[in-house]
C-alpha cells in the first residue's frame, strides 16, 4: 500500500496494557467472589439444593388382576385406558406450535375451542387432563398422525395410562362377581372377597441421592395383581340366567334365585338372581328400572324395605318428599322415567341396593319342605329310625296344645319314612322329631351348618336363625322339622343338600378355586375342604334312593329329565303374615343319583300366578335347567331310566294354611349393607316380619321368647 | 515457530484484481485453539444443561446442542473466511454498515418479535436474529475506521464527538431495549477512543456522564429499580423475581471445589430456568467446581491476553483499534455475565461469550474472531516489538 498507514503508538499502547491490567484484576476479583460464594454459603446452598429436590415424581399404576371362569373364560378384566394431557405452557410456546397443536386437538379428539382455550388460560401449567378413559382405538389415528411430518408443530399432548375395570359379560354372574368403587375397590362378589389378591402394587417413578450426593432417577415397576381363578362356569351360569329370565318374561316373580354346585367338591359352579345388574355400569338407572315395571312394581311397593322408607317416624309425619314420591310410584299412568326421574336420592339408594343384594347368600328365609331331607337324614344317621318305621298322618298333630296340620288335610294315611318323603308329609316328620328329642334335632341343625355362616368365600353372608337346643319347645321342634320357623340361606341348604347326597362329607362351599399371578405361575390353589363328616355313606345311600324316589313317583315328578335320574326335594313356604297366599316355592335336586355330579337348588319367591302353592314352579324351573346342563357338563344318560311322565296332578304339598307360627327375627347380613351405604343398613337390619304371633299362637311364640341365635356374619 | 513462519511470508506479493483482497500471512494459531477449545467446551456445556430440558419438551435431548452446533460451525467457516480477508476492505464498508444497523435498530424497536418480555429479536424470511449482535461488529468496525481518520486531532472534544455521535445513537437505540448490551456497545466505543486519544481527564467526566445517563435509564424503567432490589435482597424475593438469582447462587454454592461433576448438576433438572444460556456459568460451578469455573475465566483471561498481544503488534493504527474493539467485546461481556451469576450486580441478561447458548452471538462473535485473526495476519516481523 503505497500510504504510509497510521500507526498504533507507544503510547496508545500503554493506555491498553494498563485497560488489560484492570480487566484482569476484574477477572480475579470473579474468581475470588466465587470462592466467597463457595466459602460462605455453600454447605447451605447444597443443603438447599438437596432439599427443593423433590424425590418422588411419577406413580404408575398396577393392573388389577382378572377374574376368570373355570375355563379361562375372562368374567372380569382390567383395560388400559388413556387420559389426554395437555401441557399449556408449552403449547404456548410459539404461534405455531399454539395452531397446530389445538388444530390436531380439535381434529381427532373433537374437542370444542371454548374448553381448549379455557385449558389454556393457566399458561404456566404443564398439566390438564382434558378426556378421560379413552381407548386404545381412539387414540391410535393421533398417534399415526403423530408419526407424519405434519406434526412437528404439535406439541405438549401425551397420554396417561390408567385401568379401568370391564366386564365382558356385562351382567353375567354379576352377584357372583361384584363391581369395583373409585378405582380398585371390590364390591360385593369376588371383586369384594379377593379385592386385595386382585389389586396390586403400584409403580414409582422417583429420584434418590446415592451415596455421594448425585440424584439418580429410577423406575420402579408396579407390581400387577393376581388373577382369580373362579369355580364358576359361564356357560353352566349362562344356561341358568336363561332359564330364569325366560321365566321372569313369561310368568314373574319377586325374586327366583339358582344355584348350582359340585356335590364332591363344594364348587359353585353358577349362582344367579333374577334381580341382575350390569356390571358395567352398576350406578345406572338400569340396574333398577325394572323394578318400577307396571309388572313388578306391586312387588316393590309391597317391600319390607320400602314400606319402612314410606313409614313416618314415631311421632311425626311423613316428610312431603316421601308423600309426594310415594304417589308417583304407585300411580299407574307414570311412566318407569318419569319415576326415576323424581326419586329421591335415599329412595334410589335403596333401590340400587336391592340390585345389588345376593339373596343366594345374604338372605335368610323359611325354607320349607326342603328342610325335610335334613331332619330325615339326621334322625336316620342317629338310629332313632332303622329305616323300616312308619307313621300314620291323619291331616294333623296335636303338639303341646296345638293342632298342626298336614298341608293335606285328609291325610296321608299309613306311610313309611320314604313315603314320609315323597308325599311331604309333615305329620310323618313332627313323629319324628318328637323321637328323636330336641337334643339329637339340635345337634344335626349344627352338623349340616344351620344358623352359622358357610364360609363361602363371598362377602355379606347371612347365618340365618334357627332355635337354640334350649328353645326347641316341642312346638318349635314341630315346626322346624318340616322348615317352618328357622331361617337359612340358600348358601346353607345348598352345602348341606351336597353332604348329604355325596355320601356325608361337607365341603366348605366355594367360588375360587386357584389365584395365580399375571404369569399363570400358581400362587394359592384352592382345595376342596371337607369341614365335616354329616352322615355315613350308608344314611347318604339311602338319601339318595329316597330323594330319587321323590322324583320318581313323589311331588316332584316334573323335574324329571328322559334320560337322567334325578333325585330333590321340593319346598313351598308360606310366607309371613301366613294367610296372604304369598309362598316361596323352592325344589333342590341332584343327578344323576348313582352318581351325585351336580345339585341345583331353586327358589322362587312369590311368582305371579294365582295359585302360587300348588304351581311346582321351582321344580319347574330346576327341570328346565337340568335338562340343558347335564348334556352340558357330559354327564351320562343313566341306564335305569324311568319313563313315567312328570304330567301328573299331584302338585307340591301345600293347600291350606299349616300353623301360623312366626319365625325368628330375620336376620340380614350387616357386611353387605354396611359396605354399600352406611344409611341403609339400620333400616335393614330393624325386621318388619318378625311380628309378634297371631294371639291364638299362645304362650311359647310370643316375642321376647324370641331371641335371635348369635349371628355368625362374616366379616 | 510461528513467527518465524509469518516471517517467511512476511513480504507479501500484491495480487491484482480480486486475489487483493486476500492475505496469506501469519496465522495465529495459538489464538485460533483457544478460541476452538472455548466453543467446544461451550457445545459440551450447552449439552449437559440443555440436554433434561430438551428431552422433556422437543423430545430430542440433543436439540440445543444440534441448533448451536450448527451455528458455531458455520461461525467457525466465516471466521476462517474473514480471517482471509484483508480488514482495510471493511473501511469501504463500515460508514454503510452503520447506516444499516441504525435502520434495523429502528426497526426491531418497531416490529420486533417479542421474547421474554423485550423486543430484541428480527425475523427475515425464516431466520430470526438480534440485530444487536450484528450492531456489535459494525460499531467496533465504524468507529476503529473514525478514529483512525481522526487520530492525531482526537484530542478535541469536538473531533471526537465527529468520531462517535453515530456509534453512540446505535447504542442508544439498543440500550432503551437492552441495557446490558448497550452497555457492551458503549464501552467498546469509549475503549477505543480512549486508547486512540492522548487524554485522560476528559474520559473521567465522560465516565461520569454515563453514570449519570445509567442511573436515567434506572429511572425511567420500574422494572429496573426492582431488579436493584432483588440483587440487595434475593433472599426476600424467593417467589417472584429472585428466584432465578437465588437458584444461581445455590447451584454456585453448592459446587465446592471440584464440582459434582460434569453432567451431575441438580439446579439445571427444572429449578434454574435459562440454565444453557445466560446462566450457564453457574452450571458449570455445580458441576466442575471453583477449579473448573477459575480455569473457564483463565481462558477468557488468556484469550484476551492473546488479542492485546495481536493488537500491540499489529501492523496500523486500524488493526489495533480492531482488534482492541473485540477485547472489550468479550472482556465486558463475560465480566457482566459472571458478575450476574455470582450476584455480583443486579441481575440482565448477558450471555457468556462462546459458551451460552445462542445462535446469532456465537455466529458473530466467531466473525469477530475472523477480524483479530485477519489483523494478526499481517504482522510483519519488520515492526519489531
Amino acid at each position: 500500500m503505497a500510504k504510509k498507514r497510521k500507526r498504533f503508538l507507544a503510547r496508545m499502547q500503554k493506555k491498553l496494557f494498563v485497560v488489560m491490567i484492570i480487566i484482569t484484576l476484574a477477572f480475579g476479583a470473579l474468581v475470588a467472589r466465587i470462592l466467597y460464594i463457595d466459602a460462605k454459603n455453600g454447605k447451605r446452598y447444597e443443603k438447599i439444593v438437596l432439599a427443593q429436590q423433590s424425590y418422588d415424581s411419577i406413580e404408575i399404576p398396577y393392573r388389577r388382576g382378572d377374574i376368570l371362569d373355570r375355563n379361562g373364560t375372562q368374567l372380569a378384566t382390567s383395560e388400559k385406558v388413556y387420559n389426554l394431557i395437555i401441557e399449556p405452557k408449552n403449547i404456548q410456546r410459539s404461534e405455531e406450535i399454539q395452531t397446530d397443536t389445538v388444530a390436531a386437538l380439535k381434529k381427532y379428539f373433537d374437542i370444542k375451542d371454548e374448553e381448549i382455550n379455557e385449558a389454556l388460560q393457566d399458561s404456566s401449567s404443564l398439566y390438564k387432563k382434558l378426556r378421560k378413559k379413552m381407548t386404545y382405538e381412539q387414540i391410535k389415528p393421533f398417534q399415526e398422525f403423530m408419526e407424519t411430518k405434519d406434526a412437528k408443530n404439535v406439541k405438549g399432548i401425551w397420554f396417561e395410562d390408567e385401568y379401568e375395570r370391564y366386564y365382558p359379560y356385562d351382567s353375567l354372574a354379576c352377584h357372583a362377581i361384584g363391581f369395583t368403587v373409585s378405582g380398585n375397590v371390590g364390591q360385593g362378589g369376588i371383586e369384594g372377597y379377593y379385592s386385595k389378591e386382585l389389586n396390586g402394587i403400584n409403580g414409582r417413578e422417583y429420584g434418590y441421592l446415592t451415596q455421594d450426593m448425585t440424584l439418580e432417577r429410577t423406575t420402579k415397576s408396579p407390581i400387577n395383581g393376581y388373577n382369580v381363578i373362579s369355580t364358576i362356569d359361564a356357560n353352566a351360569q349362562n344356561i341358568v340366567e336363561k332359564k330364569i329370565d325366560a321365566f321372569m318374561s313369561e310368568t314373574g316373580a319377586k325374586n327366583v334365585s339358582v344355584l348350582v354346585m359340585d356335590p364332591n367338591s363344594g364348587e359353585v359352579l353358577a349362582m344367579a338372581n333374577s334381580n341382575k345388574y350390569n356390571l358395567n355400569e352398576p350406578y345406572e338407572d338400569s340396574a333398577f328400572s325394572k323394578m318400577l315395571d307396571a309388572k313388578d312394581i306391586s312387588y316393590l311397593l309391597n317391600d319390607r324395605e320400602v314400606k319402612a322408607y314410606f313409614t313416618p317416624p314415631k311421632d311425626q309425619e311423613l316428610s312431603e318428599e316421601k308423600v309426594t314420591y310415594k304417589a308417583i310410584l304407585e300411580d299407574p299412568n307414570r311412566s318407569v322415567d318419569e319415576k326415576i326421574k323424581e326419586m329421591p336420592e335415599e329412595f334410589r339408594l335403596l333401590c340400587m341396593n336391592k340390585a345389588w343384594r345376593n339373596f343366594i347368600v345374604s338372605d335368610g328365609f323359611e325354607p320349607g319342605s326342603t328342610y325335610k331331607t335334613f331332619t330325615i337324614a339326621g334322625a336316620m344317621e342317629d338310629s332313632v329310625l332303622k329305616g323300616d318305621e312308619s307313621f300314620f298322618c291323619g291331616g294333623m298333630l296335636k303338639v303341646a296344645d296345638y293342632d298342626i296340620k298336614c298341608h293335606n288335610h285328609q291325610g296321608h294315611g299309613q306311610v313309611n319314612i320314604e313315603q314320609a318323603l315323597m308325599q311331604s308329609c309333615n305329620v310323618a316328620l313332627m313323629e319324628i322329631v318328637q323321637a328323636e328329642g330336641r337334643s339329637t334335632f339340635s345337634k344335626y341343625q349344627d352338623v349340616f351348618g344351620f344358623g352359622k355362616t358357610t364360609h363361602v368365600d363371598l362377602p355379606g353372608e347371612a347365618g340365618g336363625l334357627i332355635y337354640e337346643e334350649d328353645k326347641l319347645n316341642p312346638v318349635e321342634l314341630a315346626t322346624s322339622s318340616f322348615g317352618q320357623g328357622l331361617t337359612v340361606t340358600m348358601m346353607q341348604i345348598g352345602t348341606a343338600f351336597c353332604s348329604v347326597i355325596n355320601g356325608g362329607n361337607y365341603y366348605e362351599p366355594h367360588m375360587v378355586k386357584q389365584i395365580v399371578d399375571e404369569n399363570g405361575g400358581i400362587i394359592n390353589n384352592i382345595e376342596p375342604t371337607i369341614l365335616r363328616k354329616t352322615l355315613s355313606a350308608d344314611t347318604s345311600t339311602f338319601m339318595r334312593e329316597a330323594l330319587f324316589q321323590v322324583v320318581e313317583n313323589g311331588t316332584a315328578k316334573k323335574a324329571k329329565v328322559e334320560g337322567y335320574t334325578i333325585g330333590g326335594k321340593t319346598g313351598t313356604a308360606e310366607k309371613l303374615p301366613r294367610g296372604n297366599g304369598k309362598y316361596l316355592l323352592s325344589f333342590i335336586g341332584f343327578a344323576p343319583v348313582e352318581n351325585p355330579q351336580l345339585v341345583v337348588y331353586v327358589t322362587v319367591d312369590e311368582p305371579n300366578v294365582a295359585d302360587q302353592a300348588s304351581s311346582g314352579l321351582g321344580t319347574i324351573i330346576a327341570q328346565s335347567v337340568f335338562e340343558e346342563l347335564l348334556p352340558y357338563m357330559n354327564i351320562y344318560q343313566s341306564d335305569a331310566v324311568s319313563n313315567a311322565s312328570g304330567e301328573d296332578t299331584v302338585g307340591d304339598e301345600v293347600a291350606g294354611p299349616i300353623f301360623e307360627g312366626s319365625i325368628p327375627e330375620e336376620q340380614i347380613s350387616q357386611d353387605l349393607d354396611a359396605s354399600q351405604d352406611t344409611e341403609q343398613s339400620n333400616e335393614d337390619t330393624v325386621s318388619t316380619e318378625g311380628e309378634p304371633s297371631s294371639p291364638e299362637d299362645g304362650s311359647q311364640q310370643t316375642g321376647e321368647d324370641l331371641n335371635p341365635p348369635a349371628e355368625g356374619a362374616q366379616e | 515457530m510461528a513467527r518465524r513462519r509469518a516471517k517467511r511470508s512476511g513480504r507479501r506479493k500484491r495480487k491484482s484484481g480480486l486475489g487483493a483482497l486476500f492475505v496469506n500471512g501469519y496465522f495465529d494459531f495459538t489464538l485460533l485453539f483457544i478460541v476452538l477449545f472455548l466453543v467446544a467446551f461451550g457445545l459440551v456445556m450447552v449439552y449437559s444443561t440443555s440436554s433434561y430440558t430438551a428431552e422433556l419438551k422437543m423430545g430430542d435431548a440433543a436439540y440445543y446442542l444440534k441448533r448451536q452446533g450448527v451455528f458455531a460451525l458455520a461461525g467457525i467457516v466465516a471466521m476462517l473466511g474473514i480471517s482471509k480477508i484483508d480488514y482495510h476492505v471493511w473501511k469501504k464498508f463500515s460508514a454503510l454498515a452503520m447506516i444499516v444497523t441504525v435502520g434495523l435498530l429502528g426497526l426491531v424497536l418497531v416490529a420486533g418479535a417479542s421474547s421474554h418480555g423485550a423486543t430484541r429479536w428480527l425475523q427475515i424470511g425464516g431466520i430470526t436474529f438480534q440485530p444487536s449482535e450484528v450492531a456489535k461488529i459494525a460499531i467496533i468496525l465504524f468507529t476503529a475506521h473514525m478514529s483512525t481518520i481522526h487520530a492525531a486531532r482526537i484530542g478535541n472534544i469536538k473531533v471526537m464527538i465527529k468520531v462517535i455521535w453515530a456509534p453512540i445513537l446505535a447504542v442508544a437505540l439498543i440500550a432503551t431495549e437492552n441495557l446490558s448490551t448497550g452497555i457492551i456497545c458503549a464501552a467498546i466505543v469509549m475503549m477505543i477512543v480512549f486508547v486512540t486519544s492522548p487524554k485522560i481527564k476528559q474520559f473521567l467526566v465522560m465516565g461520569l456522564g454515563v453514570a449519570a445517563i445509567l442511573a436515567f435509564f434506572l429511572m425511567i424503567a420500574s422494572y429496573r429499580l426492582d431488579r436493584i432490589k432483588v440483587w440487595l435482597h434475593p433472599e426476600d424475593y424467593v417467589s417472584t423475581n429472585g428466584y432465578q438469582t437465588l437458584q444461581a447462587l445455590y447451584a454456585v454454592g453448592s459446587g465446592g471445589i471440584f464440582g459434582k461433576g460434569l453432567g451431575q448438576s441438580i439446579q439445571k433438572l427444572d429449578f434454574l430456568p435459562e440454565s444453557h444460556n445466560d446462566y450457564i456459568f453457574s452450571i458449570i460451578c455445580e458441576e466442575l467446581g471453583l477449579f473448573g469455573a477459575a480455569c473457564v475465566i483463565a481462558i477468557f483471561a488468556l484469550l484476551i491476553w492473546r488479542c492485546m498481544v495481536i493488537a500491540m503488534s499489529a501492523p496500523d493504527l486500524y488493526g489495533a483499534l480492531i482488534v482492541i474493539g473485540v477485547i472489550t467485546h468479550i472482556a465486558i461481556q463475560s465480566m457482566l455475565n459472571i458478575a450476574v451469576v455470582t450476584n455480583s450486580m443486579p441481575p440482565t441478561g448477558v450471555p457468556l461469550p462462546f459458551i451460552s447458548y445462542g445462535g446469532t452471538a456465537i455466529f458473530f462473535l466467531l466473525a469477530e474472531m475472523g477480524l483479530v485473526l485477519s489483523v494478526a495476519g499481517q504482522i510483519r516481523m519488520a515492526k519489531e516489538y
